[in-house]
């Protein structure tokens, strides 16, 4: 926008004009009736009262203050030009879906700042998960310098001008009434996807709070319908495109499929900024992808063997009887973990046991099992941080094999503070700074999801992997992400003729994703569908192949369907 | 364009010190062009640092504290080099003391702080500023109290235009207390003026004064508005045309879904959408706010009764003669 001094020839409408400090002119007629001689500096105070008020003006509608007040960052240019366009283009009302990694955060940030700055938000609701709720307070803080308060009770709403909080406490009682009161200026969402269907309490809690500006966020705006953006751009536009049967006559083709992509995609321009990585946004350091083959021991081989052998037979079974094979898949997966994340699912199989049969066969397993003295695995991860002079990040599946580890990594005298989903957001938060400030491993059961970030680690060792592709790039996404440095490494154990050397083939060698993009799988591996599909088809080709070559056909076949896939996304 | 001020840390520098300097906190070491200790009065103290609590303890309990220094680094070097000597300092004095192997542990050696653009130092000092640098009443310093003192009355204002957006001007006008003259640009032309405090009888009580200061108020108050009346307002009509979209969008959003909602549930959907435009409307109206920052008096004298047009006065186009 031009704002030019100049004399207007066809003029425009005088907006209202609003007065401030008219109670000056009092003030100072009082000033001048007290004062005798004033106070010898008093020019220049004023002077510098002038100079400071100067330093602080917004003089352009388009420049952005904000950069001259964070520090210890450069922000990345995308997240400097996707600030500027939700601020100029798109009026402070956006949907920000980068890609995972990219900095959503920061380009929340960037306009939190910047309204800050100009005075058009003071008071400032974000909404996050319970998790991230410590997380993001730091940042704003550290980052931005914005005096961000992460709530602890149903008063801070109000009191504090700028809230971090959870979704899920806002919306109970006594605090949505206390949101709900609040004339907030700035509304910011994160992980938004939770929003997609209007009628949850989550949508209608957002829908109800008063908001001059909104962000919402999430790396997938759009997951199984393309009704879903509508019933988020509802949040921020009502009536953006249509209401919800125009949308769907003019927009959608069906569920899936746009009727005009590139209709959709202008329209959507504004009220949604997408960067994605291959676009260019950013490059990070390369990522190192090793497969360590193992050989397991004599007595490890007998238990797997015997463990496939039980597998089998209670697959027959349980599938001619229609039962869930449920826990044939977690045994299965946690054979390839360790003995002892298997010993538990045994225990549990044993107790439930119908007949005395299967109980004899388990209790077997159970005996073999007890005599595995030594752990393969184990000792190799060992064996691995020893030759690191560098700091790691164990990740496993199973709660078992954590402690199993931890209690050989302290034998050795080695350091390691354990990390899982289940604690408490403050205790994750120690267990990172301990493992950043002192600790040599980190030995974590999930990836914390939404969570926590680790770009000053470079190692990672998969003791076992997930049967799920986005989960393991979850995990990988803790210290390969915006902001690392250096090259990270990832090591994936693979132990020889197990069914977990054809998954680190299938994940590592045939799909590749870890040379693509996690962009497209955002979208892919995101479906519930497929990946909700994917343990239990594994296991069943596992189970019905009838010979090692059958199995690698099914799941290289399985592969090229993926990539097929993220083919169409990618044109799509 | 002016430059902007407070971007370089020489700048800083010398803002620091001219403040420090007009609120009575000495220098108590100064090192090289980037670092500075402050030794602060008690008042001060109180502006600067955030710790009310602190000092209510203070003066409920009649303790005699020490007098507090800031310690203001204003490159990356300075601030490293100040923490280098303050630790090595602190930790020479605590050894001769003599330190349990806990203390060691613990050991926190006092640091000097950062102060760059936008830091909670320079926000405290601007803060300050607005309480004690709000009015001046002044004559120039060569004013011998025998010349005849030509009083303009001088206000300070920031102008924001406003919509989803805003950009903001700092207007100075002055307005003539003895004919009533209106000058935009006003501080900027006089601020190399070297000036001294006077008593506002000395500017006042001439019966040639023709306004008084409610008077020089609404002319002032009046100037600006004709000065705004004279300007381009195509940004607030972009505003107000996106405004009437966003409420034609949102009115057949409701239009949609009201005729499937329960009744009872009506209402509410009613008051829902009046609330959505209203939302709209605070956030996407134009409107100009005029804040009113700085009052002063300037006594100049009649060498000086027209102030000089020559400078760098980016708003003396405004000059309403």
């Amino acid at each position: 926008m031009n704002l030019s001094l100049s004399k207007s020839t066809a003029p425009a409408a005088m907006p209202p004009v609003v007065w401030h400090g008219q109670e000056v002119q009092a003030a100072f007629t009082a000033y001048l009736e007290k004062a005798d001689v004033g106070n010898q500096a008093a020019w220049t105070l004023f002077g510098l009262n002038v100079t400071a008020t100067k330093a602080r003006l917004a003089r352009d509608f388009d420049e952005l203050l904000v950069l001259e007040h964070i520090r210890g960052f450069t922000p990345l240019p995308h997240q400097v030009e996707t600030a500027r366009r939700v601020m100029q283009e798109l009026h402070g009302r956006a949907i920000l879906a980068d890609e995972v990694g990219l900095g959503k955060t920061i380009e929340a940030g960037l306009i939190m700042k910047e309204y800050l700055l100009r005075g058009l938000a003071r008071k400032i609701l974000v909404l996050v998960p319970a998790s991230l709720v410590l997380q993001w307070t730091r940042e704003l803080n550290d980052k931005f310098r914005i005096p961000a308060y992460a709530q602890r009770n149903e008063w801070n709403w109000t009191q504090a001008d700028v809230v971090v909080g959870s979704l899920d406490t806002a919306k109970r009682e006594p605090h949505r009434s206390a949101v709900l009161e609040v004339e907030w200026d700035l509304v910011v969402v994160d992980e938004a996807h939770k929003l997609k269907n209007n009628r949850t309490k989550n949508w209608q809690m957002v829908n109800q709070i008063p908001n001059k500006y909104m962000l919402l966020l999430t790396a997938t705006p759009m997951q199984n319908d393309l009704k879903e953006l509508h019933t988020l751009i509802t949040l921020l536009r009502p009536g953006h495109l249509g209401s919800r049967q125009e949308f769907a006559s003019q927009h959608m083709a069906n569920a899936r499929q746009p009727r005009d992509a590139k209709e959709l995609k202008s329209q959507l321009g504004h009220v949604m900024i997408r960067n994605r990585r291959r676009d260019g946004a950013t490059n990070l350091p390369k990522r190192h992808v090793t497969a360590v083959p193992l050989e397991l021991s004599p007595a490890e081989r007998k238990l797997y063997d015997a463990v496939q052998q039980f597998l089998k037979q209670e697959y027959d079974e349980r599938t001619a009887l229609r039962r869930s094979v449920l826990p044939l898949i977690t045994l299965q997966r946690e054979i390839c973990s360790s003995p002892y994340a298997a010993m538990h699912t045994l225990e549990r199989m044993g107790k439930r046991a119908t007949s005395e049969s299967l109980r004899q066969r388990i209790a077997e397993l159970m005996t073999l099992a007890q005599q595995v003295t030594t752990y393969t695995k184990v000792d190799k991860v060992l064996e691995m941080i020893a030759s690191l002079d560098d700091k790691c990040i164990v990740f496993t599946e199973y709660r078992a094999t954590q402690e199993l580890l931890l209690y050989m990594l302290r034998k050795r005298g080695v350091s390691a503070v354990p990390f899982r989903g289940g604690f408490k957001r403050g205790k994750k938060d120690w267990m990172k700074d301990l493992f950043a400030s002192k600790m040599k491993v980190l030995v974590a059961t999930e990836s914390g999801g939404e969570g926590i970030n680790l770009q000053f680690c470079h190692h990672m060792i998969n003791f076992d992997l997930p049967w799920n592709p986005m989960r393991l790039e979850q995990r990988i996404g803790r210290i390969h992400r915006l902001g690392q440095e250096r090259e990270v490494h990832i090591y994936n154990l693979a132990t020889r003729d197990t069914i977990e050397a054809h998954i680190v083939h299938l994940l590592q060698e045939k799909i590749r994703m870890f040379e693509m993009v996690i962009g497209e799988l955002d979208y892919i591996v995101d479906d519930p569908k497929l990946s909700s599909k994917l343990e239990e088809k594994i296991l069943e080709w596992s189970m019905t192949s009838e010979s090692n070559g059958e199995l690698v056909a099914k799941l290289e076949q399985y592969g090229d369907e993926w990539l097929q896939q993220v083919k169409e996304s990618t044109t799509r | 364009m002016n430059p902007v001020p407070l971007r370089t840390k020489d700048e800083r520098l010398r803002f620091c010190d001219a403040y420090f300097k007009a609120v009575g906190a000495p220098v108590v070491r100064a090192l090289g062009n980037d670092y500075r200790e402050y030794q602060l009065p008690r008042e001060v103290d109180k502006e600067l640092t955030d710790r009310p609590y602190y000092w209510m303890w203070v003066e409920k309990t009649n303790q005699d504290v020490p007098l507090t220094v800031l310690r203001c680094a204003f490159s990356d070097e300075a601030l490293e080099q100040a923490n280098r000597r303050l630790r090595e300092a602190a930790l020479d004095e605590a050894e001769q003391r003599g330190m349990t192997e806990l203390e060691r542990r613990f050991f926190r050696p006092p640091t000097a702080e950062l102060i760059t653009f936008g830091c909670f130092r320079l926000d405290k000092i601007y803060t300050s500023l607005e309480k004690r640098g709000r009015f001046a009443c002044v004559a120039p310093e060569s004013w011998n109290g025998a010349q005849p003192l030509i009083p303009w009355f001088l206000m300070n204002a920031i102008v924001s235009f406003r919509c989803d957006r805003v950009e903001q001007r700092f207007w100075s006008i002055a307005v003539c207390l003895h004919n009533g003259q209106v000058v935009f640009g006003f501080y900027d032309m006089i601020q190399n003026i070297r000036m001294q405090p006077v008593a506002p009888s000395a500017l006042l009580s001439h019966s040639s004064a023709a306004l008084g200061i409610e008077q020089a108020c609404a002319t002032a108050c009046s100037a600006i508005l004709t000065a705004l009346e004279r300007q381009s307002h195509e940004w607030a009509d972009t505003a107000r045309r996106r405004l009437d979209e966003e409420i034609s969008q949102i009115e057949l959003y409701y239009r949609s879904i009201l005729p499937d909602a329960p009744d009872d549930e009506k209402p509410v959907i009613e008051a829902e959408r009046h609330r959505k435009i209203r939302e709209r409307t605070e956030q996407i109206g134009p409107r100009i706010e005029i804040d009113i920052r700085q009052m002063a008096l300037v006594g100049l004298t009649e060498r000086r009764s027209s102030p000089p047009s020559e400078g760098h006065d980016r708003d003396s186009r405004f000059r309403n003669r």
